[in-house]
């Protein structure tokens, strides 16, 4: 092959490289791996797992600003005996606490708890319906991060490290099993309040893969997506014109520059958007939902009204399959002063305000989804950056926990009415560091509940393999069913 | 003729200091140098390149046994000698295991290393 010029050169690697992406798709895998010669063909192309998958779609619902599990999940009777004392010296060995105006008495709020269900799960007064649903649920008592600011935390809860530049989970699953709906992203973000999650797009970032795979939020209110709807002046058969010269002009630049996944993107955004104008609208218009549901999932009271509609959307979404819906909890509408769970003073005020915002709905959502057929083959994962100190702040708040705290999986494959793990007696650690769970280990098993093993799960990044556990993870095999 | 003395002794503090702050140093530089080699020789057994991976794995146990022997020298740190030991160990057997193409296992014992890296930073890291 003669090349004239440096253009000529990569124009016509470029030729091969297609042509070797074409030849992966044979059977054998030909020049390159399937998957990756799928990527350079349709990104979102429908992949086969490892395995048989448990489930096909996992709703993740991010409590933002980290709740105190000890006053919802986690009844702690010696704390409520200790309270008003000096942490004892034994229970701080190992940790590094950073707590301004240093480390307060321990501190418990005034609740009632009680066991529901043949699990016997413990609940608290604030969650009387989650209560309802006790057995449907596998808690995750020994729950361990790192970081002890919510940003970086976040992060990591959301893509394996504290600096932003990893993938998110969602994106992994987008990059690894592909889109089930062409007709909607694989990967969406959904949130109540006015704003969008303070943590940031960051979280819902495709990283180092291909940006196609990142997530796509949902703005709360008839119109999820920005400058969607085809403007009144032009007509149908003018957008798709448009959008068919579009699409040959990009789909030439995209033969001569293979490796731009920025604009392979942008192509298929664009195809996506045109179907979107319907699809999306449709996935989040409630007003077919009858009474009945928007009642079970909150949506008459007005502190439960705006999260009940998104785990409600959430349904509908997986409905529709979509692979990953990441929700992030907000506030309730009109609710200015409480944002987020983050009580570092006043807990049983904000906890009050949070627990009635999420309370119906969940329950309400998981109950649904089991009444549809839906439970079986949809992961819900409750799960917040880091939990709440048992000692107290500022007198009536706790401060941030990243050395035991309390998730729970519910859905497909999982072993309902199980507890893993625990805190010590009063829920500061974990009790046990061998039973600890921390988020890479929570991101393997989800994967693995998908029918992928996060260590084959992998995507090479400038020469080095990565995967979306980093160099950790491990399946918490007593979870599975 | 008094300055000369004076001058040894100052030469001789300043050595020993210098010692302490490469102690010091060192375990910085290392501990830097051991997660770089992690995440190499995690991605070299995903790739199945038997000679990188083999190579990332003695590094790492080389760099373990150094941090043994820090710790050993320092004192009261029992659970980090122990971890560096796991560590130096783990190194060892994923040598033998790439070397026999078994990365799969490999794969398992490099995570397990990750963890134990995590274990010993819980107690022992700086922030």
């Amino acid at each position: 092959m003669c090349f004239n010029s440096r253009r000529d050169f990569l124009l016509k690697s470029g030729f091969g490289l297609g042509a070797a992406a074409v030849t992966g798709l044979l059977p054998g895998g030909g020049l390159l791996q399937g998957a990756m010669a799928a990527d350079l063909v349709d990104p979102l192309a429908p992949k086969a797992p490892h395995f048989p998958a448990k489930v096909k779609s996992v709703i993740w619902l991010h409590m933002n600003g980290a709740p105190s599990t000890l006053d919802l999940f986690d009844y702690k009777p010696d704390l409520i005996k200790l309270a008003g004392q000096d942490v004892p010296a034994s229970f701080l060995k190992g940790i590094k606490t950073s707590t301004q105006g240093g480390v307060g008495k321990l501190y418990a709020s005034k609740r009632e708890w009680k066991q529901h269900g043949e699990s016997g799960h413990w609940f608290s007064d604030l969650v009387p319906n989650l209560a309802t649903q006790s057995d449907k649920i596998a808690f995750i008592k020994s729950s361990v991060t790192v970081g002890a600011t919510h940003d970086i935390s976040i992060l990591k809860l959301n893509t394996g490290d504290l600096s932003p530049g990893r993938p998110s989970l969602g994106a992994w699953i987008s990059y690894a099993l592909g889109s089930a709906n062409p007709d909607l992203p694989p990967y969406v973000v959904l949130y109540n309040g006015k704003n969008e999650p303070s943590a940031g797009s960051v979280n819902w970032n495709s990283g180092f893969l291909p940006a196609v795979y990142q997530g796509t939020a949902f703005r709360p209110g008839p119109s999820p997506i920005f400058y969607l709807e085809r403007p009144e002046l032009r007509t149908e058969g003018q957008q798709h014109a448009s959008l068919d010269l579009l699409r040959k002009l990009n789909q030439k630049n995209a033969e001569r520059y293979p490796s731009d996944t920025e604009l392979k993107a942008r192509l298929r955004s664009y195809d996506l958007a045109d179907r979107m104008q319907v699809s999306a609208p449709a996935a989040v218009d409630l007003s077919k939902e009858s009474d009945a549901t928007k009642e079970l999932y909150g949506i008459n009271d007005e502190t439960s009204s705006s999260y009940g509609t998104t785990l409600l959307r959430a349904r509908r979404l997986v409905e529709r399959g979509v692979r990953f819906v990441q929700v992030v909890s907000g506030a309730p509408d009109g609710q200015t002063e409480i944002t987020s769970w983050d009580a570092h003073n006043d807990l049983e005020k904000n906890h009050s305000v949070n627990a009635r915002m999420i309370d119906k709905p969940i329950a309400g959502l998981l109950a649904d989804l089991q009444s549809r057929g839906l439970l079986d083959s949809t992961l819900v994962v409750w799960t917040s950056e880091f939990g709440r100190t048992s000692y107290g702040q500022s007198g009536n708040g706790r401060d941030h926990n990243p050395w035991g705290y309390t998730q729970w999986v519910a859905g497909g494959g999982i072993k309902a009415g199980y507890t893993h793990g625990a805190t010590d007696e009063i829920g500061l650690q974990v009790a046990n560091k061998d039973q600890a769970v921390d988020t890479y280990d929570l991101h393997a098993t989800v994967l693995q509940l998908l029918g992928l093993d996060h260590l084959k799960t992998t995507f090479l990044n400038n020469g080095r393999s990565e995967r979306p556990t980093v160099v950790y993870g491990k399946v918490i095999k007593e979870l599975l069913a | 003729m008094r300055k000369v003395p004076i001058l040894i002794t100052l030469l001789s503090a300043a050595i020993a200091l210098n010692a302490v702050c490469a102690e010091v140093e060192m375990g910085m530089d290392l501990m830097q140098n051991i997660e770089d080699a992690n995440k190499s020789l995690s991605s070299n057994i995903a790739l199945g390149n038997k000679q990188a991976a083999g190579d990332d794995a003695k590094e790492l146990a080389r760099m373990f046994q150094e941090v043994q022997t820090f710790f050993e020298h320092k004192g009261d740190a029992a659970n980090a000698v122990d971890l560096a030991r796991q560590s130096r160990e783990l190194s060892t057997e994923i040598v033998q295991l790439v070397a026999s193409g078994k990365f799969d296992i490999a794969t398992d014992k490099a995570t397990t290393l990750s963890r134990t890296c995590r274990t010993c930073h819980t107690f022992y890291k700086k922030e």
